[in-house]
């Protein structure tokens, strides 16, 4: 594996039982994403993008195959040890935002740093960052139930960013905006992966963002069918 | 985190104040429910006490064979001496007097001529000495109806129901007409100080109640007694321990050879009806209380099942950024126990807050039972609650350990199921 590699994948086969039968998601799987990398695993409902990307996260087990997120084996890694790599090096972003709704934006995104033991004044200063770098300052202290969803979306991705993890998964970003804060969540994105060198992972089949994505893996039935790299100047 | 959690639980009132609120409930009914159970048992059993049995007496063995006669020529005697010693070696028990007797009473005109003249069941216990208890057990300041209290041994109370049948007024002056321990014809004149009415529906219909100092004079039976009743302090009778009193002092004083013998009943000696009562109420209050509280604990246990179950999508989303499994199970159960203590506490205190309230003032129920009363049980009026020991812990059992197991339950699912599926199923 490179040094700059951030995920190793070989041979990833992934099955869910139905019934007494068994579904295979994941067929063979084997992908390196390095660092720096702005990809999509594109593909129609059902291709197995989310899978994968639960798999990478360390949210759900291989059957079969070996994967290694951030030169950690996450074959032979337990429960808590994926939960240290997901609260050190990892953020997620969610289709449906999942911010928790008793707390304010402030406190949605402090969450990955109390996890982190950070201390308060530490905390502050990187909530109050990260809650400028997606434009919520004026928000800080509003409660999702009052924002839009553009700006819980916005919320969502300081909460992943504040921490400054190597590498961001999100499922499906865009699917519950409308054009405009689509395009306006990917600018940010694009912006952060610039300035801050961190690795994102979307599953998606967004056409709106495609054109944002610096790689683009093609998944159909639990298969990579093409996997495109594109220049930077194309974007 | 816990404080960052705190916050979320304060503000989340379907997850704090509701379940707060319902714990409360749940657990103020429980302790209410069983401490008037108990409460209403030990009525029953305290007012045949008071009226008929005592928790213990004392008698001799041929009037506990005579008793429906009232044979007073079978009383105890030497009294002071058989007091002293059951103080002594019973000290649990407070231990007083009685003379029961019968007679007529008779109400003289202006002209000493009889104006009226009936049937009377007369107590003479101890309504004056400075250490007694009985006009606290009577409940006499409550129960009086007109007049006061009597300050001599010549002066009686009459029952409301025996005053209006023989027309007798507070300050008129009676004859009792009977016989001494002796079984020689006496008449005693006392002064009538008051009326009462012990609201426990016919018990009191004939009864006239005087100092037993006044009772030995009428009826010749100086420092004797038809019988020493025995009381626990606390007024709540426990048959375990009462058997037990009574089979020790029988195995040390009663002589089977020697009717004049000392013999000690309990409570459930004293009929047949109150024996079976006795034995049935323990298995009543099991059977009774333990489904309510089954009942309540469910109740509980799937509230602490849904609160949990509301929450896969929160905990889903803490695990995946970073929170491990563990941290978030035992968090969850830390909330509860917050809840449930919290619940529970209040539960407690309102419960017994309203047990004692009832304890205090009872429940009338005058019409239902008024005719329920026999000669060997005395059915109250009114019911009373019961603050007994247990009522300040048996509130945890639904309250902390019912809540924290279907949270515990409900938190399983954070270990059983793949966590992605947790996440995705349940989605907030």
């Amino acid at each position: 594996m490179e040094n700059n590699t951030v995920i190793s994948i070989q041979n990833l086969i992934k099955r869910f039982p139905v019934g007494s039968e068994f579904f295979t998601a994941l067929k063979d799987i084997t992908l390196d994403l390095h660092k720096g990398e702005f990809t999509g695993l594109v593909g129609p409902s059902g291709s197995g993008k989310t899978t994968l990307l639960n798999i990478i996260g360390g949210l759900d087990s291989p059957t079969e195959g070996k994967v290694r997120v951030l030169n950690q084996p996450l074959n032979n890694t337990n429960h808590n040890e994926r939960a240290r790599l997901r609260r050190k090096y990892m953020g997620f972003i969610f289709q449906s935002y999942n911010l928790l709704p008793v707390y304010t934006v402030f406190e949605n995104v402090e969450l990955p740093l109390i996890l982190n033991k950070m201390n308060k004044e530490d905390r502050i200063q990187k909530v109050n960052q990260a809650i400028e770098w997606v434009g919520l300052t004026n928000k800080r202290n509003s409660k999702p139930n009052m924002l839009s969803g553009g700006e819980c979306q916005r919320t969502a991705i300081a909460r992943a960013l504040v921490h400054d993890p190597v590498l961001v998964m999100a499922d499906e970003p865009t699917a519950n905006l409308d054009a405009e804060n689509s395009h306006n969540i990917m600018k940010i994105l694009t912006k952060l992966n610039k300035e801050l060198d961190t690795s994102f992972v979307f599953a998606t089949h967004d056409e709106k963002i495609m054109g944002y994505l610096k790689r683009i893996i093609r998944l159909e039935d639990g298969n990579i069918v093409d996997d495109k790299k594109i220049k930077k100047e194309n974007i | 985190m816990i404080r960052f959690l705190t916050k979320g639980l304060l503000r989340d009132r379907s997850r704090s104040l509701f379940p707060v609120v319902i714990i409360t409930i749940t657990v103020g009914i429980v302790i209410f429910t069983i401490g008037f159970m108990k409460g209403t048992m030990n009525s029953v059993f305290l007012d045949t006490a008071v009226i008929i049995s005592g928790h213990e007496k004392v008698v001799t063995r041929a009037y506990k064979e005579e008793s429906q006669m009232l044979p007073n020529d079978l009383a105890l005697l030497d009294v002071d001496q058989i007091i002293e010693n059951l103080n002594n070696e019973y000290p649990t028990h407070f231990w007083s007097p009685r003379i029961t007797f019968g007679g007529l009473l008779d109400i003289p005109d202006n002209n000493g001529e009889t104006k009226d003249q009936g049937p009377v069941i007369a107590m003479g216990i101890d309504l004056l000495s400075n250490e007694t208890r009985m006009p606290e057990i009577w409940g006499l300041e409550k129960c009086l109806v007109e007049g006061r209290l009597p300050k001599t041994s010549k002066e009686v109370l009459i029952s409301k129901k025996l005053a209006n049948k023989l027309n007798i007024s507070v300050g008129d002056l009676t004859t009792f007409i009977g016989t001494t321990m002796h079984n020689a014809f006496t008449t005693y004149n006392f002064l009538v100080a008051g009326t009462f009415d012990l609201r426990k529906g016919q018990a009191d219909k004939q009864m006239m109640l005087v100092d037993i100092s006044g009772a030995r004079k009428a009826l010749d039976m100086e420092n004797a007694a038809s019988e020493i009743f025995g009381f626990t302090h606390s007024l709540f009778y426990n048959d375990d321990k009462a058997v037990s009193v009574r089979t020790n002092y029988n195995n040390s004083y009663s002589d089977t050879s020697d009717i004049f013998s000392p013999v000690m009943l309990a409570l459930r000696d004293s009929s047949e009806q109150m024996e079976t009562m006795v034995d049935m109420v323990d298995v009543f209050l099991l059977i009774i209380g333990g489904v309510f509280l089954i009942i309540v604990t469910i109740v509980l246990w799937n509230m602490g099942l849904m609160n949990g179950l509301r929450r896969h999508g929160e905990f889903g989303l803490r695990l995946a950024i970073g929170e491990s499994k563990g941290d978030v199970y035992r968090s969850m159960i830390l909330e509860s126990l917050i809840i449930g203590f919290t619940g529970t506490i209040l539960g407690t205190g309102i419960g017994l807050m309203l047990t004692y309230y009832v304890q205090e003032y009872g429940i009338d129920y005058s019409e239902v039972v008024s005719s329920m009363s026999t000669s060997s049980m005395v059915m109250p009026n009114i019911f009373y609650a019961q603050i007994t020991p247990e009522l300040y812990y048996i509130g945890f059992i639904p309250g902390v350990i019912a809540t924290v197991l279907g949270a515990m339950l409900s938190g399983l699912a954070i270990y059983k199921r793949e966590m992605a599926q947790l996440f995705k199923e349940l989605e907030i």
